[in-house]
């Protein structure tokens, strides 16, 4: 038999409580005050006997299963709400990813000067040509803005209104999922900030 | 290409489903259950139960039931989880795959034969 206990019993309970609150709301919605008996359940059971050294290690367990679980579940709402089902945003999100790792490595390597190969040796071979570094320095600034656009079209919605006797064409974009949104955002403002810095440096801006 | 022999049950899912074998449970009866159907060995933190409890109601593996407990034994906000006909057969396919796999590794004496209790 259980008892119904306060949900204050255990002096861990009211961290454990915020933590829930990082959960997605779907998933705290349909799980929350379970998940909440639950604790009490086992901090009750497992450490109303034990020493402070055994609460300690028991309430380390469920707070280290809750960041990892918290984690799993915001990649699975990101897979969700992302709806990757066209090929070009496949193809679109594995580019940005090896963009984004390409930066984070070159970072590395030069700003902070971490024991790391040279990427750009890495990927083209020692003595690469002066070809391929042209090939390879226009993908790195065209990805962001590509990827951009295979988030954008497929939501473009095309109009043209007709009144008065005057044709107007209208773009409007659809409602786009809450990943798509973040990513196309992301992807906009890195091609702004790059496409930025390219154009002002030619113009001997700075 | 997908393959059709059933793929083997992550050990949180295969533990879920042997721990409600025998009947609905609530989330710390699960927890309860799967430490003591592994001997100990597999323990499943409250995070990883409920992450699985909702992949396995999208997979109809588990129902939660419309029963509620008793007020005056138990908290009314509780939940409980029985498995469907088909998280037992997805259960059953693991445990004759594990078999199978058991028996091929006495015939190559991995492991050794089974006592003969266990055979009769």
């Amino acid at each position: 038999m259980n008892t119904v206990i306060s949900p204050t019993a255990h002096p861990v309970l009211p961290l454990l409580r915020w933590m829930l609150t990082w959960y997605p709301k779907p998933f705290r919605k349909r799980f929350e005050q379970e998940m909440l008996l639950t604790f009490q359940d086992w901090l009750n059971n497992e450490t109303g006997m034990g020493s402070r050294g055994r609460s300690f290690r028991i309430s380390s367990t469920i707070i280290a299963d809750l960041l990892l679980s918290i984690l799993k579940e915001h990649c699975s709402e990101w897979r969700n709400t992302m709806k990757v089902s066209s090929i070009f945003q496949k193809i679109a999100i594995a580019a940005l990813t090896a963009w984004l790792i390409f930066w984070a490595w070159t970072f590395g390597k030069w700003v902070l000067h971490l024991p790391l190969v040279d990427p750009t040796r890495w990927l083209l071979g020692k003595d690469y040509s002066s070809m391929a570094s042209s090939i390879f320095g226009g993908a790195m600034f065209l990805i962001p803005f590509l990827a951009l656009l295979t988030f954008v079209i497929p939501a473009l919605k095309i109009n043209i209104s007709s009144e008065g006797g005057d044709s107007t064409l209208l773009f409007r974009l659809h409602k786009m999922g809450k990943g798509q949104a973040v990513v196309a955002w992301a992807c906009l403002g890195i091609t702004v900030v790059l496409w930025g810095t390219v154009f002002t440096s030619r113009m001997g801006w700075w | 290409m997908k393959s059709s022999t059933p793929q083997p049950l992550t050990p949180a899912v295969f533990h879920i489903l042997l721990a409600l074998a025998d009947g609905e449970k609530h989330g710390y009866r699960i927890m309860q259950a799967v430490k003591a159907n592994s001997q100990g060995e597999f323990q499943i933190g409250p995070g990883t139960l409920y992450g699985t409890i909702k992949r396995m109601l999208a997979d109809e593996l588990i129902v939660e039931t419309d029963e509620r407990p008793d007020p005056e034994l138990d908290d009314q906000r509780r939940r409980y989880y029985r498995l469907t006909d088909q998280g037992r057969q997805t259960l059953q396919a693991d445990l004759v795959r594990m078999d199978s796999l058991l028996k091929r590794a006495r015939t190559l004496k991995v492991i050794p034969p089974a006592p003969a209790r266990l055979l009769q």
